[in-house]
């Protein structure tokens, strides 16, 4: 037997001489020729990443054992016809540092209470071998993120790799010199509680919630635990890159064993996430990462590296995970995906694009990708971490790169029929914000037709309605309400309330609304602020909408936003004043007008000055 | 950056990639590629820097490292399967199986014939560690593969 030195110089020649052929000089990208088509672009310095990139991350020749698909077969939903290429854009914002230093993120997920991000801390100055410490990240809205602190971390682990939201908890995987530690909290990520130690064995690189149970995948295959506490790994082996639900089955992308650097990405699918079968083959994988899989849109997306140097990421589509197509055409030049995410009616790419900065795509129908906008991004760092609320996606990446990306779906498109109140096409703004919810359409707010008709007949009397009553003095009827105390500045005079009922504005039979209105100077509710409670059915206020109007909007208004934590939505002015309905209950808000460029004009706030009618059974006389 | 200096770094790439590479791979696995790319995309970026390092092997080596994400365990390849039919069975697993440590010091000193200065800096520790390291690292790998191949 050799010496073991001499063993190891011997292997350690062989695995440099295997990983130097994965960028062989064919394929090469010499520097002089990135150079020159980077830098007079750009006007800036080489970004080496991209030539190294290019050079070492140089993928083989791709074997194509696809079925030629040339019917697209499912039905195609064009997601949203009315958001441009420009609104796409627009929806992505960059949060510089938004994770502290000496700090690494593995994973991130979405659940009901927020985002949630995973990961490890490491020594500031210290070794590189030095033990690092588990690291978690909350955020409520994927923009401001604060790392829940050491004591709410349970166990002896050195870092936290995968964290997935299942049955309203979140759950975590970490790693422990016993195995694999698993922990889940019910508070948001607030706090944690561990749920028991698996064989080290275990994959957890990745953790998906499915119907099955929890699934975790990773190096080593696939395992899968009814209850997060009992597991069974199974039969797949091989590096699992993703596992998705598609229909009745589950389908798992797995780059399989080869040498030190390729191996063959397949397709496999099971039922019961233990049984796999093999399916189709996506061609050779690439040195690293750059491939996943998720279902949107009816169909199954894919992506595995770039062919050659400097192309792009592969972009893969099937309708039944069996047969797929190579449908990469549209994908930005040089882009490479590392995540695939449903948004809204959108699937998201995020990655690193052809100048080495962390990139993000958006298409709205898998055909054309919108890239993401300058941001003033720097090279280095890909966004390989994505999750999304449905909404709202944040990316962040696993290297040294600390800035959060995110991105908001745009509104739902406008309706296209023709509706009496509707204003014209022509009359609506030529930007319309993003990351506030849908439009809704005064014309279209589901409330008695009294609704529109009162609120302009308010606006256009310039005086106060008649029946109305005093809050200090409220012989009400049939309901009784309770005003909120607020201070003096922002209220500072008594406000009045009106009952009407779907007639009229009187109070002699069961009201259906209670109006706040402005009282006798007029200054409880300026910029002509209303509150509306409508009651749809007499002696319940469980399916009530409390109607927030504006009336008085600056000149030139196109449209307006109202924000609150029971609504998010835009109007676009209706004979000078919108109203956007909150469903249930009232809630403070903010609401901005802007102009047709998207400036803002004005902001108002709206502070909830009564909480809403509650029945008030009738007193004998 | 001038003519001369890209050409100057590509000559700087010619000969510490394929070091780079097979450095890495000791932590990094089949990743090496992707944790040298970005080494030597910081060497660019930093180009006026880094020719001017002592050892800037180390220095890269460690900006690899904390650029990509670190697997639990790196995976590397069976000896047999690149052809080594002189190099133990058992070689790789026992490697694998030490202490990131031991293993990293052994492989970047055994497999990679780095000098214990250059793997000093690389670890962020003294000469005298990576010799202790080294030579656990080797009595381990020795006792495994004597048990392997006694068996």
């Amino acid at each position: 037997m050799l010496e073991v030195e001499e063993q190891l110089r011997r292997y350690g020649a062989a695995v440099e001489a295997q990983l130097l052929r994965q960028g062989s000089p064919e394929n090469e990208v010499r520097l002089g020729e990135m150079s020159a088509r980077h830098v007079p672009r750009a006007g800036r310095r080489v970004r080496a990443l991209t030539v190294c990139a290019a050079t070492f991350v140089v993928i083989l020749v791709v074997a194509l054992v696809v079925r030629s698909v040339d019917d697209r077969g499912t039905s195609r939903v064009v997601s949203n016809p009315a958001a441009t290429p420009e609104q796409l854009a627009d929806g992505w914002v960059r949060v510089p540092n938004a994770i502290g230093p000496n700090s690494f993120v593995n994973d991130a997920t979405s659940g009901p209470s927020g985002f949630v991000a995973v990961g490890y801390n490491t020594a500031p100055e210290g070794s590189v071998t030095d033990p690092t410490t588990p690291a978690i990240w909350r955020s409520d809205d994927g923009a401001v993120w604060s790392q829940v602190p050491a004591a709410g971390l349970p166990g002896n682990v050195t870092a936290v790799d995968a964290i997935t939201s299942w049955r309203d908890e979140f759950w975590a995987s970490a790693t422990s010199p016993d195995g694999t530690e698993f922990w889940n909290s019910s508070d948001g990520g607030r706090t944690w509680n561990p749920q028991g130690n698996v064989p080290a064995a275990l994959s957890h690189d990745r953790l998906v919630a499915d119907s099955l149970g929890l699934v975790a995948y990773g190096d080593n295959g696939v395992a899968v635990s009814p209850d997060g506490h009992d597991w069974q790994q199974g039969d797949l082996t091989g590096e699992v890159k993703a596992v998705v639900r598609h229909g009745a089955d589950l389908f798992a992308l797995v780059g399989e064993p080869g040498d030190v650097a390729s191996g063959d990405h397949a397709v496999f699918t099971s039922t019961d996430a233990i049984h796999w079968t093999r399916g189709a083959d996506l061609g050779l994988t690439a040195p690293s990462g750059g491939s996943t899989l998720t279902s949107w849109n009816g169909e199954l997306w894919a992506t595995t590296p770039p062919e050659t140097a400097g192309a792009s990421t592969q972009v893969w589509r099937s309708p039944d995970g069996k047969t797929w197509t190579l449908d990469s055409a549209s994908v930005p030049a040089g882009a490479w995906f590392d995540t695939l995410t449903p948004t809204g009616s959108y699937l998201v790419a995020t990655g690193v694009d052809a100048t080495s900065r962390p990139g993000g795509w958006v298409t709205a129908d898998g055909d054309a990708w919108t890239s993401m906008p300058e941001l003033n991004r720097q090279p280095g760092g890909r966004l390989n971490i994505a999750a999304s609320n449905g909404t709202t996606l944040v990316a962040l990446s696993t290297s040294e790169l600390k800035d959060v990306y995110m991105w908001h779906a745009p509104p739902a498109p406008a309706p296209t029929t023709s509706v009496d109140d509707q204003p014209p096409v022509t009359e609506r703004p030529a930007v319309v914000p993003s990351g506030v919810g849908e439009e809704i359409s005064l014309a279209e707010v589901p409330t008695p037709a009294t609704m529109g008709a009162v609120l302009r007949s308010l606006v256009a009397s310039g005086t106060k309605p008649i029946s109305i009553r005093a809050r200090s003095n409220p012989p009400v009827t049939f309901f009784r309400g309770t005003e909120v105390p607020s201070d003096s500045t922002s209220l500072p005079g008594e406000c009045l309330f009106v009952e009407s009922n779907s007639s009229g504005l009187i109070a002699s039979t069961p009201p259906t609304t209670v109006q706040q209105t402005p009282n006798a100077t007029g200054d409880c509710n300026a910029n002509g602020l209303i509150q509306v409670f409508h009651y749809p059915h007499f002696g319940s206020a469980l399916d009530a909408t409390i109607f927030y109007g504006w009336s008085v909007l600056p000149a030139g208004t196109a449209y307006v936003t109202y924000r609150s934590d029971a609504l998010t939505a835009w109007e676009v002015p209706l004979s000078g004043h919108v109203v956007f309905p909150v469903p249930t209950r009232p809630a403070a808000g903010t609401l901005d007008a802007y102009n047709h460029d998207g400036e803002l004009l004005q902001e108002v706030s709206f502070p909830m000055v009564y909480n809403g009618a509650s029945y008030l059974p009738p007193v004998a006389p | 950056m001038t003519g001369r200096d890209v050409d100057e770094f590509e000559e700087f790439v010619r000969d510490a990639r394929p070091r780079l590479l097979r450095a890495l791979a000791g932590i990094r696995g089949r990743d090496a590629g992707e944790a040298a790319a970005e080494a030597l995309g910081y060497a660019w970026e930093h180009w006026d820097e880094v020719r001017g390092m002592k050892n800037p092997m180390g220095y890269l080596y460690r900006v690899g490292q904390s650029r990509t994400r670190p697997r639990r365990t790196p995976t590397l390849p069976p000896s047999s399967s690149i052809g080594l039919p002189e190099v133990e069975p058992g070689l790789v697993p026992a490697l694998l199986r030490l202490p990131d440590s031991q293993r990293t010091a052994v492989w970047l000193v055994h497999a990679c014939e780095w000098s214990y200065a250059e793997v000093a800096q690389a670890m962020d520790t003294t000469t005298s560690m990576v010799g202790n390291h080294v030579s656990r690292a080797l009595e381990r790998l020795r006792r495994e593969l004597e048990v392997e191949s006694r068996a």
